[in-house]
């Protein structure tokens, strides 16, 4: 028991780490109150970290932890962070309740990308930093980066980090699981520095820049900017962002495939290839979509507007260089389709996740030749290997859950914010999904800062729990889990 | 014959096709002025129990509107279970047919001789019907309307013969015959073989029944409540009334309007809205995913939790007090997810058509549960008018797809459903 609040003392002190960059920023651009904030809730951690492993004392390095605390400690984790990261905003009046810190906060390290703020072109430049930083460290996992950074501590977390890795499997890339932390963090380092540059040769500054990068990488979707990517006004900007924000929705794993195996191994997974079957049929309908009912008469222009917000959308990061709320009502279904769907396993993408969608195509094609022809009891295989029983439950339970999870939190807030149906459904929808912005009155050009603080801390919720795949959060309010010996 | 279950999912689909192309030209010829889809989507609504039209029903006559009431009785029991019960072929052997037909997860077998079964069930639902008749024309109603209420209401098809389905204007005794026999239509009908034979213990044990009345009692409730604080001081015992009439309409998947809804709370209406995908029991003849799939489904759910705190675990999920298989479970779960998955594919296509987002997203919901009713629809009385001919033949296909439980339509797609033996 020490040793788990111990834990979260050495939390605290990371966590106050992670307020450097937007501290340094701050001094930068010279913003004193920026600087005031971020050094007072830098200290606040580093006090309570120490004073916790004072009193607590421990090491976590030969912590013990069993499956069930887990699960708390992931979800506490994630809660906690979501509150301590949002005294910045309310400390420099950007967010102007402590539900508004929370949503905007849990928004960034879930990398959803839905946003309180009306004027982000007001806001100050650490602060935007941090906001963006915040989806970086989330994009990838708050444990998952733990586990990279104290090794020791790794070897027996491989459970942990799994309640927190997008996807039904966490593949072994590395002997240990120190090692495909680090090597998940490598690839995720180089992406990031690779885009950067990239956007800097487009002639962003390098504040831009980094900020675009982290936002892109971990598929969050904040912008420095109100316009967001609209901006720019450059098209090889857009089309930089929108090769990563495919790069970003791919399983990482896939990286390490490609780069140590073979490109065309990389190209036989079956996960990968339904993702470029969906994201090439989507950008292609939405394409004739605008054409013939949407006005566009340049063809180039509907291929990249159309191709960036597929791009935004299944990779759930939620970026916009057009007000896609407007689009026709067959390019808005698709969007509403893809925002179901989402990314890729293993990536920092959100939603159901397309080798989810690959199972469950399967187990209706079984489904259906049972009917035709009896007690056929077929294998499902995934790339050739097959997936035990329990695995295919927890798939398709974890469908049903997003479904219930979906359809009650809209009858949640629509009690209190009657804004139509489509508007709760797609904030919901967007929110579960780590996407960010919804369609009509939560669209790519408006926020949620109309919601009600209940609203607002249910979609807080609804947002930390789809980034942790539902049930790591749901289990902590089931009875068994406090009374375990209870059959 | 039947040994195969392709050929019995052929005789399925054909049957059903078969009767909806029947139907198509006596609407056609009947209604001048009215296109082939119309009379398309008015047969498919007819035959599928969807309480939606294409024609007003005010220019119907009077045969018309009989004609579409006898065909929303078959329709809503069943067309092959009608016909093997009056025909009695030799040739039908199996339980999977009306497994097929009649909807819900198919583990509630009651009966080992399934011939019996099938005629047990359209004798229940024609006692329902005589009995509601003779009660509505007790209560004061017009003998052709009682007749086409009889009809329609006891299969949970709506009340499009009067007014478009939007009967505010009836009198209240009228009113709770109409909301008892639509909530009589959307329970499970081995509940009522089961009161036949006195099995009162299989009844209380019957969980489905008791989750769909708790649910249909919590959100009149809620509704009650939130009518009670926008409007200040009105009367208690009216709105709740009101309320479980228009929850029983919307939650059997019957889809008419009977309470003043304009003036009610939008929650009100997006409760009870999401709750119609959940639609009726299974083994009824309402529609919707069936209340006894989202009861394994929030159970499969509970389940996953429970293995994450204890992995080994090799308890078994049960329904009724008893352990169901796991293939039961899987489908169930599956099932759902299809639903979904076809109800955004039809507002898919539907979005062709000129309609906004949440046009689209409300009549793909309204036809696929076969209730008609939807948060867009409400306002327009049961009537497709936006849609073209187009958009009619989608809504058409999206009631068939959902009257027949997605799979048979899904089948057509395989290969090995045409490839013969």
């Amino acid at each position: 028991m020490k040793k788990i609040v111990s834990f979260y003392g050495v939390f605290l002190n990371l966590m106050g780490a992670c307020f450097a960059l937007p501290l340094i920023t701050a001094l930068i651009y010279q913003e004193p109150g920026s600087i005031r904030a971020f050094s007072l809730v830098m200290i606040l951690c580093f006090a309570l970290g120490f004073a916790i492993r004072v009193i607590c004392g421990g090491n976590i390095n030969d912590m013990e932890v069993k499956p069930r605390e887990t699960y708390l400690l992931v979800a506490t984790v994630w809660l906690i962070a979501s509150a301590i990261g949002g005294l910045p905003y309310m400390l420099t009046g950007v967010a102007p309740s402590f539900f508004d810190a929370f949503f905007e906060t849990a928004s960034g390290f879930t990398t959803t990308g839905a946003t309180i703020i009306n004027d982000v072109d007001a806001v100050p430049k650490g602060v935007l930093m941090w906001r963006s930083f915040s989806q970086w460290l989330g994009g990838m996992g708050i444990i998952v980066l733990f586990v990279a950074l104290l090794p020791k501590f790794g070897i027996k977390a491989r459970n942990i980090a799994s309640a927190e890795t997008p996807g039904p499997t966490v593949t072994k890339l590395s002997t240990t699981f120190t090692g495909t932390a680090q090597r998940l963090y490598i690839a995720y380092l180089i992406l990031t520095g690779a885009q950067t540059v990239l956007l800097m040769t487009g002639g962003l500054n390098f504040y831009d820049a980094i900020n675009h990068s982290f936002t892109t990488m971990a598929t969050g979707g904040f912008s420095t900017y109100g316009a967001s990517i609209a901006a720019f006004n450059s098209n090889y900007v857009t089309w930089i962002i929108t090769i990563f924000m495919f790069l970003a929705g791919t399983n990482f794993e896939l990286f390490f495939v490609a780069v140590f195996g073979s490109i065309k191994k990389a190209f036989k997974n079956e996960e990968f290839r339904l993702y470029l079957a969906i994201v090439l049929s989507a950008i292609t309908l939405i394409t004739i979509s605008l054409m013939t009912q949407g006005g566009y008469t340049d063809l180039f222009q509907a291929v990249t507007d159309s191709a960036f917000q597929v791009m935004t959308i299944t990779s759930t990061t939620g970026y916009a260089t057009v007000d896609f709320a407007l689009w026709p009502t067959f390019s808005l279904m698709i969007i509403v389709i893809l925002m179901v769907i989402g990314g890729s396993s293993s990536s920092t993408a959100g939603g159901i996740k397309v080798i989810r969608l690959l199972v469950m195509g399967k187990l209706f094609k079984r489904e259906v030749s049972m009917k035709l022809h009896g007690r056929v009891v077929d294998d499902i295989k995934v790339d050739k290997r097959k997936l035990l029983p329990e695995t295919l439950i927890y798939i398709i339970g974890f469908i049903s859950m997003y479904i219930f999870t979906l359809v009650l939190a809209t009858l949640v807030i629509s009690l209190t914010d009657p804004v139509g149906l489509v508007t709760n459904f797609t904030a919901v929808l967007s929110c579960i999904s780590n996407v960010g912005p919804g369609l009509e009155a939560v669209g790519p050009t408006c926020t949620f800062s109309f919601y009600s603080d209940f609203s607002k801390f249910v979609l807080t919720i609804v947002m930390i729990a789809g980034r942790l795949e539902l049930s790591t959060l749901f289990i902590i309010f089931t009875s068994y889990y406090w009374r375990p010996y209870k059959v | 014959m039947f040994q195969k279950q392709r050929s019995l999912y052929l005789t399925l689909i054909c049957a059903w096709l078969g009767a909806i192309l029947a139907a198509t030209p006596v609407f056609y010829f009947a209604m001048p002025g009215c296109s082939l889809a119309d009379a398309f989507m008015e047969s498919a609504a007819a035959w599928t129990t969807t309480g939606i039209g294409a024609y007003d029903s005010a220019e119907m006559p009077l045969w018309l509107s009989i004609f579409r009431s006898v065909l929303n009785w078959i329709g809503g029991v069943g067309i092959l279970m009608v016909f093997i019960s009056i025909f009695k072929p030799r040739s039908f052997m199996g339980w999977k047919l009306a497994a097929a037909e009649f909807p819900g997860p198919n583990f509630l077998k009651v009966e080992t001789d399934f011939r019996m079964y099938y005629r047990r069930i359209v004798e229940i639902y024609a006692g329902l019907s005589l009995l509601q008749f003779a009660l509505l024309l007790i209560a004061g109603m017009a003998p052709a309307d009682a007749v086409m209420t009889a009809l329609s209401n006891t299969v949970t098809a709506g009340l499009h013969h009067i007014n478009n389905g939007v009967v505010t204007s009836l009198s209240l005794p009228i009113k709770i015959i109409i909301t008892v026999f639509a909530f009589a239509g959307s329970v499970s009908a081995p509940i009522y073989v089961y009161l036949t034979r006195r099995k009162w213990k299989k009844i209380t044990d019957a969980s489905e029944l008791f989750f769909y009345s708790a649910q249909i009692l919590i959100t009149t409730i809620a509704i009650c409540g939130f009518i009670e604080a926008f409007h200040r001081g009105s009367a208690v015992l009216p709105n709740f009334g009101a309320a479980l009439m228009q929850v029983i309409s919307s939650l059997s998947t019957s889809g008419y309007v009977i309470s003043d809804i304009g003036k009610w709370p939008h929650a009100c209406m997006v409760i009870i809205v999401l709750q119609v995908f959940v639609g009726a029991c299974s083994l009824s003849t309402g529609g919707g995913i069936k209340v006894g799939r989202i009861l394994i489904a929030a159970k499969t759910s509970f389940k996953n939790l429970y293995r994450h705190v204890h992995p080994r675990s090799v308890r078994s999920l049960t329904f009724d007090q008893k352990p169901i298989k796991s293939e039961y479970v899987a489908s169930a779960n599956i099932f759902i997810a299809l639903f979904m998955i076809t109800y955004l594919l039809g507002a898919l296509l539907l979005s062709l058509d000129n309609v906004t987002l949440a046009e689209a997203l409300s009549y793909s919901q309204a036809m696929i549960t076969n209730s008609g009713i939807s948060l867009a629809s409400l306002t327009n009385a049961g009537l497709a008018v936006r849609f073209s001919a187009y958009g009619r033949t989608v809504l058409a296909i999206i009631m068939i797809a959902g009257r027949l439980e997605i799979y048979p339509l899904l089948m057509l797609f395989f290969r090995s459903f045409w490839r013969s033996e």
